[in-house]
This record gives C-alpha cells, structure tokens and sequence, in this order.
C-alpha cells in the first residue's frame, strides 16, 4: 500500500519561536490559552541563537506508543495514521515515556494523554502560522465539507472500476451545489449525466450536447439566466478530446467573449471511452491506442498541448489547474471560479486506471505523483496573475510518476531524458510567468 | 534440517510482550503462521489497565486491547484458556494443562509475573486482594462500590496506583509500607514527601515505617494489625507487594532460570530457539547488573527485539532499563535509570520545590546521563530514556538545568536526533 500518513512538514529555519501554533492549539482543543493543553511544541534547536523547531508528533512508521498502550487508546486508524481515541485513555501515561521523540503530551485538564490529530485534516497551527513554517502534507480530509453538503448524485454509474471522473464530478457538485445546470458532452464524463440506462446520475438539470459545441451551448444558458438576473452556476464537464480538439474553436471563441460559465476539462489524456484514441492533451512518449508501441512506434512524438497556458493567453479571468488528488486546493480553485464575473476555466487532471494501465485504486497517487514530479504543476492565474498553489520542494523525477502507469511501460532512457527535459522547461516557463505577474 | 519454510512459532503469554514480538515477527514474515497461547478466558488485556477499571475509569468493554479481527490480521492462531504446565525442551514441545501438546520450532515465553504474597497469617482471606487478573480485580471492583475503607499493603506503584483510584471513588485507604518512604524503587526520598503529601492532602493515610503483623478476617471486614500496635479495621485489603515471574512450569525443564528466565542479550535463554521477554526475562540491564524489570516498556521493547531474532533478523537488546511514569491526583512524576546517584559519586544536579509541588533531578556519570527524575514538568520522558540509552551529550540539560529545564532537555534533543527523526518517519 502506499503511504498515505499525513503529517506536518515543518521548516526550523522559518520559525521564529512565536509560539502561536501552540497557543491556539491550545485553544482550539482545550478552549483554553495554556500552552500546556497544545499538542504542539517548539523545541528550542539552539539556544544560545534563538533557533527553534515547531514540534509534534512524527507519525514514524514503527510507533512505539501502540505497543504500549493499555488499553488500545492509540492505533493506527484506517488509512495508516496513528490517531487516539480519548475516550478509551486511562491516562497512565506510558506513551508518553514510551514515545521517543517526545511526540507525546500530558493533558492536564482532561487528565489524559494527548495526540496531534491534524484537526481532521484542517490544521489549526498550519492557518496560524504567520511565516508558513509549517505545512500539512497529507491526505485531504474534506470530511469537514462532505458532511455539510449533498451529494448530488444518484444511484447507479456506469464508468470504469477506479475512474478518477466519477469523483471529480461528483465533489464538484458538492461544492456548487444545486443552484448548478450541468452541460456534458460525449466524453467519459458523460456518463454521469447520462446515467445508468435510462436513469441521470446526477440530481441537477443536465444534458448531454454534442462533441464541438458545449462552449457555445454553454454561451446561450448563460445569457438566458443573466437576462432573467439568476446567478446560476453554469458549468460543462468537457473531455480533453471536447476541449483540446474539436470542440476547441467554440471554447475559443466563449473565452474570448468572455462569457459566464465554468468551462472544467476534464483531462484524462485522450479518448479514453471510445477505445483510447490519442488526443491533443496526450503527453509526450504514451501508449494509445492510436500512437501504438512496437518495432516502430513508441508512443506518442508530439508533446502535451498545454490547454491551461492557452486559455491564459486568451485573457481569461480566471484559469487554474487541478487534480482529484489536492482536493481542498480543488475546491478553493473551484469557490473563485464561483465567485468570477465572466469565462472561467479549470483544468483538470483525471487518471484513468482503463486508458493508462494502473490498477484502480491508484488514481489518488497517480494524480498526487503527477503533482509531485511536476509533471502536472498545480497553478491559478486571476485576471492573468500566475500563481503556483501547490509548491513542490524537492521534485520528484519524472520516472516516479511514468513507472506507475502501464502507458509508460515501454519508456527507453532516451525518451525519460527527453520527457523529464520537457517537464523542467515548462516548469521553468511556468515560474518564469509567475514572477512576470 | 527443517527448512526456514517450516518454522513454527508459539508464543506463550498474550499481553505487551508476547503481542510486540507477534506484531513484529509479522511485519517481517507475514506469511508464516502464529500460535499465541493465552492464559485468559477471552481476549487479551493490559494488567496495566486493571487499576483504571478498579478505579472506574473503564469499563469492562473497552479493557481488552486487541479484538478479535487482530489475531486474523497477524496470521495467528489464538488459544485462549490455556495453562502451560511442561515444556519439554527435547521433543520441542509445550504441554498445556488439558493434556494438549504444541510442538515448535521457536518459542517465546512472556506468561508474566504474578503479585507476590509476603508471610502474613490471615492473608488468603476472601477480602484480601491482589490485582494481577480480571478476575481479581473484577471482585475489587464491586467490593469497591459497597465498602467504605481499605487497607492497601506495599507503597510501591501498584498500591499508590490503587490507593489514588480508590479514593477518587470516596473510600477512606490506608496504605502501610514496610520501608521509610513510599514508591521506594522509583523515587528518591525527597520527591516521595511531596508525593506522600499530595495523598495526604487528598484523604490518603500513609503509614511508612510499618509492617503488617496479623490479618484476621470475617465475612464483613477484616481486622489488620501492625506492628506499631495498631488495630485497624476495614472492609478489604489490597495486597501489592511486588511481583515474581510466573516461572513455576519451568522448574522442572533444563532452561537456565535464575530470578526469572536468564535471557542473553538476544534475549535468547540458554536453549537455542527458546526466547523470554517481558516480567519473566532476567537479562543484563543497560548498565550491566542482572535485573528482572517488570515494566511495560521492557516488554513492549523487548517483544519488538525477540519477534526480530526470531523472524530471523538478528538484533540485540541495548538491556532494560528502570523507567516509571506515574500519574496521581492529576501530578505526574516519572523517573528512569540511576536516579538515586548520590551514593555512587556521580554528579548529582536537583531541586525539589515542596510547595509547587515540583521536583527534578539529573543524575550524571562520565559525561553521560544516567539517571533522572522529575514531577510535574511539562518535559517528554521518552526524550530522556534516548538520552540515556543513545548516550547524548547532557550539555545543555546541565546548563539550562536551574532556568529552563524544559528548553535545556529539548535542545539536546534537537541536537542529538534531527537526522533519526527523518529516518524513523521514511524508513
């Protein structure tokens, strides 16, 4: 299984020791300010020079605390995390000798041990911190948001085991709400709108259109509502093949007059629910069914077109990336997407484990790996200004990402170079724009 | 010649030692299955855990602290309800009291320690108690609710332990000690008058100095009498003097016993392919001297360590060392190693502070930490054992020792493990 543990990064050399991780750590789980109740702590790293280091518990792999845990109070939770459950703690403290990196605490006021729990996903010290020494590097927990929404879909699918689509559609709908009409053209993503048999999937008004003209579908909704003054979300969920291909020009020409709508790709890297035909947003080297791999072919020759760069040159409000694997860096993508005046455009990347030869419950790291090798920078761009939201400190190779996949399979050294030469020039070019703006 | 392939493995005794060396062994030969013998009737639990259930701090249901899905998932076998009467270490064969016989290849004994009974008339009435067992300490517990006062006999951590949780129930206690001062095995003297006053102050009688002489027992109550010339009558009597290794199905076998089960540093006992962890393992202790230290700690580590060499990854143990935490009246006071340096010539730094009530004590030796002590500071403990066993420069905790304690423990922490935290989180 991969690892999954979500923990905090932490950058000693960004603190300074202001202690105001601990106390609303303290507040937010005791309602107290007594840095005693916080389940972080700064440890001093020299103390002649003032260096400190925000501390908290590692998540090391092999934790000593659960072994000597009387009463099964700490256990590993289901996606590997070591979690507490205070209702079964007696309080002996054991843990907090046994744990060898002092990741462990005393609660004085509930007369218990205490544990860090990432506040579900959603750190309390990480909002704080005023330097951005810490950073949460773990698996979105969007409980806090699935909890307060609807699902909008019913019952019945019919994609692929595995398929990173169904997800995409389906938090979207989530975070848009029902105050949504939904536009889909033939593309995997239809599915979801079409429905089983005769049953749509989802619970909102949507159609399935044709494969040019969802743009301009789009176009004439929107009008209808800003004529009647309803601010309705008018968004399509067009296939890479719908966005990059043919049906390109009437998103060219939407995006140009900058109607209102949310135009999302979702970008699977070919046609991938007609038998896995290359497309325009196909990388660099991957197997399809049209760019076959044998004595001659290798894959595909020509490099990604890069959709994203292409709606920022069209002028766009708002142009951002994503991918099903940075949930919470999705949504906020999606609420300012929400929120523009005029054409916005998402782009994202949806694994497919059919087309790109991955078992199906690899689409989460495959999409996080994508991210992580910078193959698929995660960016925004709000009336043309980049931004990098997700910076990846030590980049992964390229190869990490490619050996994941069967698509990959048949890489030689050669097309790696070539491929990971690709990837640091777009992202050099990528960096280089975020700096212009 | 068996084959690797073959290797059966029993493992006696299902508590911290006996489930650390389970895990371990199935992390690295998941395939190969597990027999785990149990002496309990259901599943396994923490004898760790019985005070809080006296105390009501947690029901019955939430006692045991692995369930049933557990065994499934480390590809064991789980016998519960059995007693292991022989090993013969000949045929490689466990008899069990019901006549059954489990052969093995490898074998680990964890069947931990069980309260030792002083020489006392009386004592093996029906309202004198130890807690060793659910079923003991189940009895403790419904006595508990209906009687008023007790006795509790041995101020060690057990009897503290108890006496702390019954007095949060609203029973009057007494807690008598044979020695000069409570918990003499885990605190100096100082820190034991603090400790001796916050139960004072909390409804707790303690009489030190004090031996039991005669206990006298009706259906109702039970008469103690002291050697001071004290009568005193309760409703029941803990008795919590100690442990002794459950060895006694051993005596007969050709295994090398001493106090407990003499274990090498492998934790290998003088029959290749028979471990022992835990309360009945004698082993060098980290400082060379031959103790048996019945703690959860070492059985946790030493379990990890035997599950290693058994699954055939060779490591030794670095040997146990003495470490206590305990947590009364919302005070925690915990001490590891030679905390008692003063008689030894080592460089003793510490300052009580009755009226906090705090205490701390750092015990050095050759520029090493050895020992140290502390209540009620916000420090992590766990921070101290690494200092001691990894042999940490104490600079900082020397220097920082009056002003900040807490910064000076944390910094050569920082200092010493930066690179092992990294490894310990990606290894």
């Amino acid at each position: 299984m991969p690892s999954t543990t979500p923990y905090l990064k932490i950058y000693p050399e960004k603190c300074t020791g202001c202690n105001l991780c601990v106390y609303s750590c303290a507040l937010k789980h005791t309602g107290d300010f007594n840095p005693r109740g916080s389940r972080i702590r700064i440890f001093p790293k020299d103390t002649e020079k003032k260096n400190y280091i925000p501390f908290n518990c590692v998540q090391c792999k092999d934790p000593v605390c659960i072994e000597v845990c009387p009463t099964k109070s700490i256990q590993r939770n289901g996606d590997g995390m070591v979690v507490q459950d205070s209702d079964r703690c007696i309080g002996c403290l054991l843990c907090t000798m046994a744990c060898p990196y002092g990741g462990m605490y005393f609660d004085e006021e509930a007369n218990k041990s205490m544990l860090c729990d990432y506040c579900d996903g959603v750190p309390e010290c990480v909002r704080v911190c005023p330097e951005n020494a810490l950073e949460y590097d773990g698996v979105e927990n969007i409980n806090s948001l699935l909890k307060e929404s609807e699902d909008l879909f019913s019952k019945g699918l019919a994609l692929c085991l595995g398929c990173s689509s169904e997800m995409a559609v389906r938090f979207t709908l989530r975070v848009l709400g029902r105050n949504t009409i939904l536009h889909i053209p033939p593309s995997c993503s239809a599915l979801t709108a079409a429905g089983y048999m005769t049953t749509p999937s989802v619970e909102i008004p949507a159609s399935v259109g044709f494969l040019t003209n969802s743009a301009s579908f789009l176009t004439g909704v929107s009008r209808h509502y800003k004529r009647e003054g309803k601010k309705i979300n008018v968004i399509t969920f067009s296939g890479d093949g719908g966005t990059a291909d043919v049906g390109f020009q009437s998103l060219s020409g939407a995006a140009e007059r900058n109607e209102g709508m949310i135009y999302i790709c979702n970008d699977n890297e070919g046609y991938m629910n007609t038998g896995m035909q290359r497309s325009g947003t196909t990388p660099f080297g991957a197997w399809t069914s049209t760019t076959p791999v044998g004595d001659i072919g290798k894959g595909k020759v020509q490099p990604k077109k890069e959709m994203p760069l292409i709606m920022l040159a069209h002028q766009a409000p708002y142009v951002a990336t994503a991918t099903v694997g940075f949930l919470s860096d999705y949504e906020a993508k999606l609420r300012k997407a929400m929120d523009t005046e005029g054409f916005a455009y998402i782009h994202m990347l949806n694994p497919c484990p059919t087309g790109w030869r991955f078992p199906p419950d690899r689409a989460q790291e495959v999409s996080r790996r994508a991210v992580q090798t910078n193959f698929f920078p995660l960016w925004e761009a709000e009336e043309g200004k980049v931004r990098v939201t997700v910076k990846i400190r030590a980049r992964k190779p390229v190869e990490e990402y490619t050996k994941l996949q069967g698509k990959y399979e048949h890489l030689d050294k050669s097309q790696l170079e070539q491929l990971q030469q690709y990837v640091d020039e777009k992202y050099i070019q990528l960096r280089s724009l975020e700096s212009l703006s | 010649m068996k084959s690797k392939k073959d290797i059966r493995r029993v493992i006696v005794g299902c508590s911290h030692g006996g489930l650390a060396a389970l895990e371990q062994i199935h992390r690295l030969d998941p395939e190969r299955k597990t027999y785990i013998l149990s002496r309990e009737k259901g599943l396994p639990y923490s004898p760790t855990s019985l005070v809080a259930f006296i105390g009501g701090e947690i029901s019955l249901d939430k006692l045991s602290f692995r369930d049933w899905d557990y065994f499934g998932q480390m590809n064991a076998k789980f016998i519960p309800d059995q007693e292991v009467e022989e090993i013969d270490t000949v045929n490689k064969e466990i008899v069990c009291s019901d006549g059954m016989r489990i052969v093995f290849d490898q074998l680990l004994i964890a069947t931990g320690a069980s309260p030792a009974i002083p020489p006392i008339d009386g004592i093996d009435h029906e309202r004198v108690f130890t807690v060793r067992n659910l079923e003991s300490a189940g009895n403790l517990q419904k006595l508990a609710r209906s009687s008023k006062n007790c006795l509790i006999i041995g101020a060690g951590l057990i009897g503290m332990e108890i006496a702390a949780a019954l007095s949060k129930r609203g029973l009057g206690v007494i807690v008598v000690e044979l020695l000069g001062q409570v918990l003499p095995l885990y605190f100096d003297a100082d820190t034991s008058n603090i400790i001796t006053a916050i139960y004072q102050k909390n409804g707790v009688e303690i009489l030190t100095n004090t031996k039991v002489i005669n206990m006298e027992g009706t259906s109702r109550e039970i008469k103690v009498s002291l050697d001071t010339g004290r009568d005193i009558t309760v409703d029941f009597a803990v008795v919590a003097t100690g442990v002794t290794p459950n060895i006694q199905f051993l005596q007969e076998s050709d295994i090398g016993l001493g106090q407990g089960i003499l274990v090498n540093r492998h934790l290998e006992t003088s029959k290749a392919g028979i471990y022992a962890v835990g309360d009945v393992a004698g082993g060098e202790g980290f400082f060379g001297e031959k103790i048996i230290n019945p703690t959860v700690f070492n059985a946790a580590f030493q379990g990890k360590i035997a599950g290693n060499n058994m699954a055939g990854k060779r490591e030794e143990f670095s040997g146990g060392l003495n470490m206590n935490i305990f947590n009364f009246f919302n005070n925690v006071a915990f001490s590891i190693g030679q905390f008692n340096g003063e008689a030894s010539g080592e460089k003793v730094l510490k300052s009580i502070k009755a009226e906090t009530p705090q205490a701390k004590k750092l015990v050095i030796k050759d520029n090493y930490l050895v020992g140290c002590m502390a209540l009620n500071y916000p420090v992590e403990p766990g921070i101290f054992y690494q200092a001691i066993v990894k042999k940490w420069n104490p600079e900082d905790m020397v220097r920082l020792f009056e002003d900040d304690f807490v910064n000076g423990i944390r910094s050569t922490f920082m200092k010493e493990s930066q690179l092992e935290i990294k490894q310990r989180r990606e290894e």
